[in-house]
């Protein structure tokens, strides 16, 4: 049963990710990306990695699906068709498809045995399981991950300053005036947009 | 449901992103396919934390977990950075071909 329903998510994963890569709709794709997301999400949760399976519903779908979705409907028509790729390039890509597979393939066959030996037979035990309590624990103790979980924090911070200030229209945009605002965090979005304008006059 | 099973579904997935990342010309669309490749990376974490865990080196299904939590928060800082180039872009080329965007070729 379990097994079954196991299969069965698969088939759907992989059959939404070969939409995503093959639709010629660009709508059509980012839906079927958040289907395969969706998808994953159940993974994690036959998988006893509820943490996770929050995680990826709460920011993927929740949050960079959205973007994209906002970003398809920006830049590109509704009904808008792609061109389908060259026979030449279609090839190339199967090559690397192939050999990429053939490759993670054969180390999943090595690895497997290897590691499901004594993993299966403890598995129905709390062994391989992270309950969300000892995950957060984790987190914050000192000699676990404090230190990373403080920088990644810093890291997005900065992601999202930079994406600001690359994404808003500068002194030629139609909309907002850089330098307008009095904070300093303005200041230095203009001047990083300042940046990027430079480089790309530079560049043409 | 097994390990093997796991990697192989994972693979194939990275597979899939490969194919549509070499044959995509519209930005977004590529980054769609990273996001496969990301995501079948997310898989192998979770599924060593969940089957790898009695091996005495590892032993850790936190471990596995908050890699792969990790892995989310740095591919969520990459992707608002991507399309937020991804809207510049726009706003200044007026489209979103791959092979056009040659600016930076000497």
């Amino acid at each position: 049963m379990r097994d079954a329903f196991f299969y069965a998510l698969c088939a759907a994963l992989l059959g939404l990710a070969g939409t995503t890569v093959l639709a010629r709709n660009l709508f059509r794709a980012a839906l079927a990306l958040l289907g395969v997301l969706l998808c994953t999400a159940v993974l994690f949760l036959l998988l006893r990695a509820e943490m996770v399976a929050l995680v990826q519903v709460m920011v993927y779908i929740g949050g960079i699906m959205i973007f994209v979705l906002y970003a398809v409907l920006l830049t590109s028509e509704l009904g808008g068709r792609m061109a389908s790729p060259s026979p030449l390039k279609m090839g190339a890509a199967v090559a690397v498809a192939a050999v990429a597979l053939g490759f993670l393939a054969g180390l999943a066959m090595k690895a497997g045995p290897g590691f499901a030996a004594g993993a299966v037979s403890a598995g129905s035990g709390a062994a391989g399981i992270a309950s969300m309590k000892s995950l957060g624990g984790r987190l914050l103790d000192t000699r676990g991950f404090l230190i990373p979980f403080e920088l990644i924090s810093v890291l997005l911070l900065a992601a999202m300053v930079g994406a600001i200030a690359v994404a808003r229209p500068g002194k030629d945009g139609k909309a907002g005036k850089p330098g307008n605002g009095a904070s300093s965090g303005d200041a230095r979005g203009g001047g990083a947009q300042a940046a990027i304008s430079g480089g790309e006059g530079g560049a043409a | 449901m097994s390990l093997a099973s796991c990697l192989l579904l994972s693979a194939a997935l990275f597979a899939i992103g490969a194919y549509g990342l070499v044959t995509r010309r519209n930005l977004i669309a590529a980054l769609m396919s990273l996001e496969l490749m990301v995501n079948a990376a997310l898989i192998n974490f979770v599924a060593f934390a969940r089957f790898g865990g009695t091996h005495a080196a590892a032993g850790d299904a936190e471990a596995g977990s908050l890699f792969a939590l990790f892995a989310v928060a740095v591919t969520a800082a990459e992707m608002a950075l991507a399309l937020a180039i991804v809207i510049a872009v726009h706003r200044q080329r007026r489209h979103l071909d791959i092979r056009e965007l040659d600016g930076l070729h000497g």
